[in-house]
């Protein structure tokens, strides 16, 4: 049996691609995310499809640190259904070492991820908001 | 029942809004600077009215809970009629007829407010079928235009517009403001700061006593406030966008780096929170907002208690990019 294959999900974030640093944010839950360095090649390729397999050996050639943060992000993008499984074979992951991006980080700013959900005028109480109302109506 | 019908101007856009006579002052209050006395015919017009009928309350009772299923945003891009229930209003809109209505399913609810509340899902809605975005964000600026600040709750923003108002600057908005992306203008909706009375006696104590007009204290004690003077009055026609500040509370005021542009969009963060739940989709904002930061100067703001120096920094930026 294949090696699963990794692609983005594009109708759960959106995101913004600004050379340096990748945006996204997921639109279910109004969660942030902020990609730099390595870890944008990773993004860019998951774009079309990523070989699980060919990325663990990827991940191998750079150090603990960086590894670590493109592996919490994809684990991340994987729980907010950002990223997903596909049947069909992808493409290799280019050489991470040999990038010029630099080191890869992974933020996550969900300081407000709870409130995306709350009616700002009709949910709120009387202090507006961001004070959700407690009692039961 | 009697009504009042105010006629307002939102973003260059004519509404008609009819209103029961009780809650005509609060209206005429929280839109004073978006009022407009002329016979222009507007595009839209919006009744508000209490007591719903027994339908109309059955209907809500039934919806309340599912609100996602209601506000389908498939309806919109359609171009048929949606509507937003909740315990305390039932919103609707009709996009062929541009014709809405606001019906007030509790009471309590209108005390509380100044009556804006219940349009702005309407301005919500329109706003996402005229490419206009919602911004949450306050706007202050020059006769060369304005500057967006954007920021969640508590970081300063409201503040900083009191105090830039108070020192002689134009106030655009508070809370929300609307946004032309494409043609890099702002508009403005809210033209009411909110301030906590320490913030207010501290603006006071910096610029003095009477730039800004009480007009009413909420039960958080919160002092809702408007500038002074019809010398405010033309900010309602809004202006080009010229820059945008991101605060950051160093505790000493500075303006800082030029932000880049993916922090910028991160100031944006509370916008692209706030605007799902009123049923103008993340996905249509944020590249909006992702091309609006690379074509807009952005630059970081360390604010501090020096309210005075805090403007002084603002004014000079803004003379230096006028």
């Amino acid at each position: 049996m294949s090696d699963p294959s990794f692609k983005l999900n594009p109708t759960a974030a959106s995101f913004e691609d600004f050379g340096d640093e990748i945006v996204v944010i997921h639109n279910d839950s109004g969660v942030f995310y902020s990609i730099k360095g390595r870890a944008i090649a990773v993004w860019r390729a998951l774009e079309g499809g990523v070989d699980g397999a060919a990325a663990d050996a990827q991940l191998r050639a750079i150090s603990a640190e960086e590894a670590d943060a493109v592996k919490q992000m994809l684990a991340e993008l994987s729980s907010r259904d950002i990223l997903v499984r596909v049947a069909e074979p992808a493409a290799p992951l280019a050489d991470l070492a040999a990038s010029p991006l630099g080191p890869a980080r992974f933020e996550s700013f969900s300081d407000f991820d709870d409130l995306i959900r709350l009616d700002p005028i009709h949910d709120v109480d009387e202090r507006g908001w961001p004070h959700r109302k407690t009692e039961p109506h | 029942m009697t009504e009042a019908s105010l006629s307002l101007d939102i973003a260059g856009e004519r509404w008609a809004v009819d209103v029961p006579e009780r809650w005509a002052e609060r209206f005429r209050t929280a839109f004073r600077h978006l009022v407009v006395d002329d016979d222009r015919e507007p595009a839209l017009r919006i009744t508000a009215r209490e007591s719903p009928t027994r339908e109309e309350s059955a209907w809500a009772g039934k919806l309340v809970g599912r609100l996602p299923e209601v506000d389908g945003i498939a309806a919109i891009r359609e171009g048929a009629g949606r509507a937003h229930v909740s315990r305390m209003s039932i919103e609707s809109w009709d996009a062929a007829s541009g014709r809405g209505e606001s019906i007030l399913l509790d009471p309590l609810y209108e005390s509380k407010y100044l009556g804006t509340n219940l349009l702005i899902n309407q301005i919500v809605w329109r706003a996402l079928r005229r490419g206009l975005v919602p911004v949450h964000a306050a706007a202050i600026g020059n006769d060369a235009g304005f500057w967006l600040i954007p920021a969640a709750a508590g970081q300063g923003k409201s503040t900083l517009a009191a105090a830039a108002t108070a020192a002689g600057l134009r106030f655009l908005g508070d809370d929300f403001v609307l946004l032309d992306a494409e043609r890099l203008e702002l508009h403005s909706l809210y033209a009411v700061l909110r301030l906590a009375p320490p913030s207010f006696r501290m603006v006071e104590e910096h610029f003095g006593k009477g730039r800004l007009d009480i007009v009413a204290e909420r039960e958080d004690e919160k002092l809702l406030l408007t500038p002074s003077g019809a010398d405010q009055d033309p900010c309602r026609r809004g202006g080009p966008l010229r820059g945008i500040f991101i605060l950051d509370r160093t505790g000493t005021v500075r303006l800082g780096a030029a932000a880049t542009p993916a922090q910028a969009l991160r100031a944006f963060a509370s916008t692209l929170r706030l605007l799902p739940s009123l049923g103008y989709p993340a996905s249509l904002a944020f590249p909006r907002l992702g091309d609006l930061t690379r074509r807009i100067e952005s630059r970081i703001l360390e604010t501090g208690s020096d309210l005075g120096a805090l403007v002084r920094c603002v004014a000079e930026h803004m003379v230096r990019r006028g």
